[in-house]
């Protein structure tokens, strides 16, 4: 399972048969890999088979990263409140760092700055969190996605 | 992009189908033919709307580690750490930002000790301070942009 993982390009052809094309060139049949990546699927390994969108090419220009304290026994409702976001692509308890005392923090995306601090202020109201810092990306150096046969 | 355009990226980004003629499903979703919706989905792509269509895997599964950093870097160095940090494979993301810690980023490699390899290598090259954001717990990995 994990071979076919390594072998699989980290894009599909975009043709009729995509999973054909590619299981030709990994020598396996196109049922073999369909049925492979289906129980790649259920066993939770491939979270999704999907197109991933380019955020500026849409139109989601500006993605900031807002860091959020929490106290330890409220994380659990606030992660699921600020996770109910559409413009919250990422939420995540983490380790303060020994550097801040943040602990929630979600990554959030809008088309223009307004757009995401209207976002950041709705998120505040309904979690009824208000010690929060917010960083604006300035630049992006790189995005990939995770895969296998690039680490 | 068109209403159709964008109807389609909003089916796959959340589900690209996984059966032998995926754009016969997508057209049918849509109303389209197989050839249309293929031609569509393939211009998407080339103006750059579609990053990729792929999979989108679970690392935990796989068992590798992943961690945020963040560090400050004087703004004349910043091109050239953040040149230096993206080359390496495993860094998925890297982003300056506002704020003390002006450069952020995250790498995935199989054990936390590759990484703290790489991060040590880092600091001692270019005298830095890496400070360490590691996950506990997963609310929502989930890009979905409406469109």
């Amino acid at each position: 399972m994990i071979k076919l993982l390594e072998d699989m390009p980290s894009q599909f052809p975009i043709t009729e048969r995509p999973y054909r094309e590619m299981a030709e060139t990994m020598g396996i049949s196109e049922e073999e890999l369909i049925d492979a990546l289906k129980d790649l699927k259920t066993s939770g390994i491939v979270r999704r088979v999907a197109a991933v969108l380019s955020h500026r090419n849409t139109g989601y220009v500006y993605n900031a990263m807002v860091v959020w304290k929490v106290d330890e026994d409220d994380r659990e409702r606030a992660g699921a409140v600020m996770g109910s976001f559409h413009e919250v692509s990422h939420c995540y308890e983490r380790d303060t760092g020994s550097y801040w005392d943040y602990t929630l923090y979600t990554m959030v995306h809008g088309k223009t700055h307004e757009e995401c601090m209207k976002s950041i202020e709705d998120i505040a109201q309904r979690t009824g969190l208000w010690e929060y810092r917010i960083f604006f990306s300035k630049r992006e150096f790189k995005k990939t996605s995770f895969s296998m046969n690039h680490v | 992009m068109d209403i159709l355009d964008r109807t389609i990226l909003n089916i796959i980004q959340e589900e690209f189908p996984l059966t032998e003629k995926p754009f016969e499903a997508i057209g049918k979703g849509v109303g389209i033919s197989e050839t249309e919706a293929l031609e569509r989905v393939k211009k998407l792509k080339e103006k750059g709307f579609i990053r990729r269509i792929g999979l989108i895997l679970e690392r935990k599964k796989l068992g590798y580690a992943s961690l945020l950093c963040g560090v400050h870097v004087d703004a004349d160095k910043i091109e050239e750490v953040a040149e230096m940090i993206s080359k390496e494979p495993g860094v998925t993301h890297n982003y300056e930002r506002d704020g003390e810690l002006n450069l952020w980023f995250t790498v995935t490699m199989k054990t936390i000790d590759d990484i703290d390899t790489f991060l040590g290598n880092i600091e001692k090259r270019c005298s830095l301070r890496i400070y360490r954001f590691p996950e506990k717990r997963t609310f929502k990995i989930k890009t979905f942009f409406p469109v």
